[in-house]
């Protein structure tokens, strides 16, 4: 390289470092992100003990990462250098067929915490089959997009069999309490129907399943514990949004295929009121039609996650009270049951910080259903709450 | 503080430029010495203190070695050398070591002396060979003594080469410490060989990391060959990169402050034996041990027994060098035992053996020394090279196939980078467009621009960031 050259090399370096570091310096800090649904880390206070303990240090580049300029941008690039290098995944999601976007969920079924929710779980069924007999417990496992869907993957993708962990989980409980969602989940998926409100089993996009599948499950539940019958027939079905971009494709920092989000509403309307978090916040519709604006519109149901969520049937008349302790994927399942209860309550052990036995106690249940999706249950630490 | 990290690139790069260049020639050994200790500092605050131990320990070392000389005391020098060198070694065997010799106390007698649990101070190993280094060659007289403490920390603690090397001799770079003319020649290609290493590391040795770590997690009990292999080649690509990048960042930044470290990477996978590739591969650890152990102790002018036991000695420290493990220590009486037979047994066949297959022996045995060096975990340890060898009981399934067509794009470019074929390329083409100025200019500008977005996207999305040589 000559002088003349050499100059010109250095500035488009020093033009690239200057830059960014002048751009990600005077940018004003984010609170959070709308695509990756999460807080962003702000900028951290510097004091002497967290300089010295090194946390400082470790605040400071997460907030570096976080609030980096056009990080969405960034990502997007990296999932498109990823597709151009032809992997047929990135960030563990399968880049499946027909612009199914399928989270692989590596190491989730594998872990400790899975082993022991096993544990838990069994622990807490044993508890509850003193009060409950197998008509009035149940317990279902959803499993996940990439093990029902396993035609969408990528050719001689392999990921791990979720049936092998969920059959450790059934045989763990109490004979009679397993509602088998896998079972009617593949039965329907081999069908091989076209009918975007029961055929498409989960979003392209997002990690939920599809209200039509919840209601698949649901009928199964209903008639397998003897609680009534239900049929299509029962229900409104309303598109409410046709352009759902979930969190896998935020994650990528792609946009892929839209989703739409359907909504069951009963043919025959009943009253139903309810209380969240055991506050003044009272409400008489399951669904915050405000989300169907923002990125999160799987939150149309109940408005995202709560500790607890009590639904009051005044007309009901049927002597029976469900608690439901879950994650999101009940949330397009809970609505179903609305219709066979005086009461349901929908306790979620990730945000519900009082003790489960206490209001289990002071509500005198006549049923309880737990109900999460498989890999979420493997990883989440916050089972061992319900033997607390 | 690692180059491949944003902290890196836009916070504490720009604001040393701006720092280093508005000062006076005087006073730019002191800005590094200044910006080496926050850079060492940042994250690791307390064993800043040790390093700068060392430093004082050598420095007077040093001098009162060069003071006996002069004087002609050469005993006075002699014990002076002696001292500091095994100050120097005792805080490295006390910080990397001591919890290792404990384990092995207590495994040995079965005893339950409570371990230190000490955090490893970072690039100990490095800036302890350098300081070593410039004692013994003060003694031997082939280093001038440097008195200007500000000068001498400045090399010790050089940001550059602190935490993974290239182990740079004094002597190597006395002079430039000195007086040593930065330029915009000089800074640009410092820019070219530091972008080269950016992309090495973030996108070779990354991504093949993140192939190695889907394969090392699966059970070891019916993994098929091919997987098995695939995934040690993952492994064996990733630790090159990661390295050899790191040593050309190093070598870039040095460029662009006025210094000329030596090459530490010459293509080692293109190798035929495993003495060649211990000849291209961190050339700098190699070098260090020969001068400085080899050699004292004989060389090869010492017969068969007295050459085997040299050989030994050094490959048993080498090995413990890279860690305070079983496996390294393998790792290394494992190169010992393979040097001795290609020097003593099978040298001679082997060159006579077509270059294809010498190269194929070469990576076998490399590879199967990376299988070493990456479990410290003996049990996992021998279900993984079982393997490699069948012992998964099944050749090759759907994942096999699976991992070979979703990465084959990943492992041509790992294969091809690791040959001499990119430098060739960029210098042929340079070469034609030599007279045009915009021609050179928009090629190199291109590159860097292109190197330096990709690996800002994976840095700004990437959770996935190791260094693999954080432990040395």
């Amino acid at each position: 390289m000559n002088k003349h050259q050499s100059v010109y090399v250095n500035t488009i370096f020093l033009l690239l470092i200057f830059g960014f570091t002048v751009a990600t310096l005077i940018r004003p800090q984010k609170e959070r992100s709308e695509t990756e649904n999460r807080v962003l880390q702000q900028r951290p206070e510097l004091t002497w003990d967290s300089l010295l303990a090194g946390e400082f240090a470790d605040d400071y580049e997460e907030y570096l990462s976080d609030q980096f300029i056009l990080r969405d941008s960034w990502i997007t690039l990296k999932t498109a250098a990823e597709r151009a290098a032809l992997k047929q995944e990135t960030n563990d999601v399968y880049f499946g067929k027909d612009g199914y976007l399928i989270e692989k969920h590596t190491g989730a079924f594998t872990s400790g915490t899975a082993g022991q929710n096993i544990q838990r779980l069994a622990g807490f069924m044993q508890m509850m089959s003193e009060k409950y007999d197998a008509q009035h417990l149940s317990c279902i496992l959803v499993p996940n997009a990439v093990d029902v869907l396993s035609d969408k993957l990528p050719a001689f993708a392999d990921p791990y069999n979720e049936e092998e962990y969920l059959q450790n989980v059934q045989a763990s409980l109490p004979e009679g309490v397993w509602v088998d969602a896998s079972q009617v989940l593949k039965e329907q998926h081999a069908r091989g129907g076209t009918d975007p409100v029961y055929d498409q089993l989960y979003y392209r996009t997002d990690h939920h399943w599809k209200t039509g599948s919840a209601y698949l499950v649901f009928r199964k539940w209903l008639e397998q514990k003897q609680i009534g019958v239900s049929s299509e027939e029962q229900y409104q079905v309303t598109q409410v949004t046709d352009s759902f971009e979930g969190t896998i494709a935020s994650r990528l920092g792609i946009q892929g295929e839209p989703d739409s989000i359907e909504r069951f509403d009963p043919a025959v309307p009943f009253d139903c009121y309810l209380i969240y978090n055991q506050s003044d916040d009272i409400r008489n519709s399951i669904y915050r039609d405000s989300c169907l604006d923002t990125k999160d519109k799987y939150a149309d149901f109940y408005g995202g996650n709560y500790g607890l969520v009590e639904a009051k049937m005044p007309d009901a008349a049927t002597g029976r009270r469900l608690l439901i302790i879950k994650d999101s994927y009940a949330h397009c399942f809970a609505p179903f049951t609305y219709g066979y209860f005086d009461e349901v309550d929908m306790l979620d052990p990730r945000y519900y910080n009082d003790s489960i036995a206490q209001l289990m106690e002071s509500k005198d249940y006549t049923d309880v259903l737990f109900l999460f999706n498989a890999a979420g249950f493997a990883e989440e630490s916050a089972i061992a709450r319900l033997l607390a | 503080m690692i180059f491949s990290s944003l902290l890196f690139l836009f916070r504490f790069l720009p604001l040393v430029l701006i720092l280093y260049y508005a000062c006076p020639k005087k006073l730019r050994n002191l800005v590094l010495l200044l910006v080496s200790l926050v850079f060492y500092a940042w994250g690791e605050p307390v064993y800043v203190i040790l390093m700068i131990v060392s430093i004082l320990i050598s420095w007077t070392g040093g001098l009162a070695v060069d003071r006996f000389l002069r004087a002609g005391n050469e005993r006075g020098a002699k014990i002076a050398l002696g001292v500091s060198v095994a100050a120097g070694l005792s805080l490295l065997g006390f910080f990397k070591y001591a919890d290792f010799v404990l384990r092995t106390i207590n495994d040995v007698t079965r005893s339950d002396i409570p371990l230190l649990r000490l955090a490893l101070p970072i690039g100990i190993s490095f800036y302890t060979f350098q300081t070593i280094s410039y004692i013994i060659d003060v003694y031997r007289g082939s280093a001038r003594v440097q008195t200007n403490i500000i000068s001498y920390g400045a090399y010790v603690t050089m940001f550059p080469q602190l935490i993974a090397g290239p182990i740079v001799q004094y002597k190597t770079i006395d002079r430039q410490l000195r007086m040593r003319q930065e330029s915009s020649e000089e800074f640009a290609d410092g820019v070219m060989r530091f972008m080269t290493g950016l992309g090495k590391k973030v996108l070779l040795a990354n991504n093949a990391g993140v192939l190695w770590d889907s394969i090392r997690v699966m059970d070891t009990g019916n993994l098929p060959v091919v997987t098995a292999w695939i995934g040690i080649a993952a492994y064996t690509f990733q630790i090159y990169f990661d390295f050899s990048g790191y040593s050309d960042m190093a070598i870039g930044l040095g460029h662009m402050f006025g210094f000329r470290f030596l090459e530490n990477f010459d293509h080692p996978y293109l190798s035929k034996s495993a003495t060649e590739f211990w000849r291209r591969w961190h050339i700098s650890l190699g070098t260090w041990f020969r001068e400085y152990v080899y050699i004292p102790l004989g060389g090869n002018r010492v017969g068969r027994l007295g050459l085997v036991r040299n050989t030994m000695i050094v490959w048993l420290l080498t090995g413990i060098w890279h860690g305070a493990d079983w496996n390294f220590m393998l790792w290394g009486v494992y190169y010992g035992i393979l040097l001795m037979l290609e020097k003593l047994v099978y040298g001679k066949a082997l060159e006579r053996l077509p270059a294809v297959l010498r190269h194929v022996y070469c990576m076998i045995v490399v590879m199967i020394g990376w299988y070493l060096f990456s479990y410290n975990e003996i049990s996992g340890g021998i279900g993984y090279l079982a393997a490699m060898f069948g012992g998964g009981g099944c050749f090759m399934d759907r994942g096999s196939v699976y991992q070979l067509y979703s990465n084959a794009v990943l492992l041509v470019i790992l294969i091809l980078g690791s040959t001499e074929l990119p430098r060739k390329a960029a210098s042929g083409i340079l070469a034609k467009v030599r007279s045009s100025n915009t021609a050179t200019v928009v090629l190199r500008g291109a590159f860097t621009v292109i190197v330096f977005t990709l690996s800002v996207a994976y840095l700004v999305s990437a959770s996935y960031n190791p260094f693999l040589y954080f432990r040395f």
